[in-house]
């Protein structure tokens, strides 16, 4: 074991920029799998290739991105693997109710969480991952558009047809207004829609 | 369902599809639309009140999750790496619990720093005036001197209300300010947790957080920003 200080450095620097990010990133992996097993593998994975790529974060101030877009892709090699087992929202749903149980401290509204949880878990991934990225882990459009190599339109729009979703799913009705493709060259939310 | 006037370009439509997408970040136009339609403010506010929800449901304990039995590891080569990890943990777990804050609220401050800690960077940027104004708007405060020292102005989700979340810059570094309207606090709270100096002050109805790296970042923001906040209520 190297205990001289350039080894010493970089466990430090590791610790201070990503071990406090294990939390964000077991969320946002179990928010894409729905499965709390794959999620662990993927932050097992995702901490391992960050130690080892160490070096090619130039900036640690950008760890968070960084760590996320490994995390992702660390999930598609493994959902590649199991995508077979897991196909039935019900039979997730049963797998998962502890994770879905699981509640806040001094939470007295355990029952409607675990309705938004479910409801959160029947969205299909292409909604359920940028809305985790924006109310989770505070992702802009633009960033989200980054991560998921998409335009921002294309963010915008699924992130309005997942709250519609939701606010459907929950008994909140639907919204009439249909989003419009149109808003995919918006540098903000509200000029998207200004003609 | 509209009582939009003439100078508002924005339709209700338009509105909704914006915030539906980020109920969080709506541009001028928007916000003037919601000023104007009652429905469209309604529409918004549940919106709100959605991502509130989300925002907690989302928030799954790690600790829970981490209880999973042994046995259903799917690799069983992992055994070694999960009891090192698990010996890691505690090391690391009492030693945060012994050198935490006592105060919940200064731990949830610093935790939500310390997650977006990619904006807490030096830079000369700063924010456009009305894009500052906008986020404080939320919090109820404007700045007395405007935005000179401020590079990013955001409203954040924190204790399951929208907050202005702000990068200070000082000349000892980027600070984080977070405006908390609904919290009040006794008296002034410093603390010092996993690397990060701040300080949590009473101001108007509720506080003001401030949280850096360095403890003369923290005493620099005190000075040159805290006395800068008016409140002006929503």
């Amino acid at each position: 074991m190297n205990r001289g200080t350039p080894g010493n450095d970089r466990q430090r620097r590791f610790t201070l920029t990503c071990e406090p990010l294990r939390a964000d990133l077991f969320r946002f992996a179990l928010w894409l799998s729905r499965s709390r097993q794959v999620a662990e593998d993927v932050v097992q994975e995702t901490m391992l290739r960050a130690w080892k790529s160490l070096d090619s974060l130039k900036d640690d101030a950008a760890a968070k991105h960084w760590l996320l877009t490994i995390a992702r892709r660390e999930h598609a090699r493994l959902y590649e693997r199991k995508r077979h087992e897991t196909v039935n929202i019900d039979d997730l749903v049963s797998a998962e109710l502890p994770a879905l149980a699981a509640k806040p401290e001094n939470d007295a509204d355990a029952d409607q969480l675990r309705d938004v949880r479910r409801a959160i878990f029947a969205l299909e991934q292409e909604y359920r991952e940028p809305l985790v990225l924006q109310v989770l882990l505070g992702y802009s459009t633009e960033e989200i558009a980054q991560h998921m190599n998409l335009n921002q339109g294309a963010v915008l729009t699924r992130l309005f047809r997942a709250r519609n979703k939701l606010r459907e799913r929950l008994g909140l009705g639907p919204d009439e207004s249909a989003p419009r493709e149109a808003a995919a060259s918006a540098k903000s939310v509200g000029a998207v829609i200004r003609e | 369902m509209s009582n939009s006037k003439q100078t508002v370009v924005m339709q209700c439509s338009e509105f909704r599809e914006a915030a539906g997408a980020d109920p969080q970040h709506l541009n001028v136009d928007a916000q003037a639309h919601r000023e104007q339609c009652h429905a469209c403010a309604t529409y918004l506010r549940q919106m709100e009140q959605l991502d509130v929800l989300l925002v907690r449901a989302m928030k799954i304990p790690v600790a829970d999750l981490s209880a999973r039995p042994l046995a259903s590891r799917p690799v069983a080569g992992r055994w070694l790496a999960l009891a090192a990890s698990v010996l890691v943990a505690v090391v690391v777990g009492m030693g945060a619990w012994l050198a935490a804050p006592r105060e919940s609220l200064a731990a949830d401050v610093v935790e939500h720093a310390r997650n977006e800690a990619d904006i807490m960077v030096t830079t000369d940027q700063r924010i456009d005036p009305a894009a500052l104004d906008n986020a404080l708007r939320t919090a109820g405060v404007r700045l007395k001197s405007g935005a000179q020292m401020v590079s990013v102005a955001r409203t954040c989700m924190f204790h399951g209300r929208v907050v202005p979340h702000l990068i200070v810059q000082t000349r000892q570094g980027p600070v984080t300010v977070m405006v908390l309207a609904k919290e009040k606090v006794p008296a002034v709270q410093s603390f010092t947790e996993a690397g990060y100096r701040g300080t949590i002050e009473p101001s108007g109805p509720g506080s003001i957080a401030i949280v850096a790296v360095s403890a003369d970042a923290v005493a620099e923001a005190k000075t040159t920003f805290a006395s800068e906040v008016e409140w002006v209520g929503n």
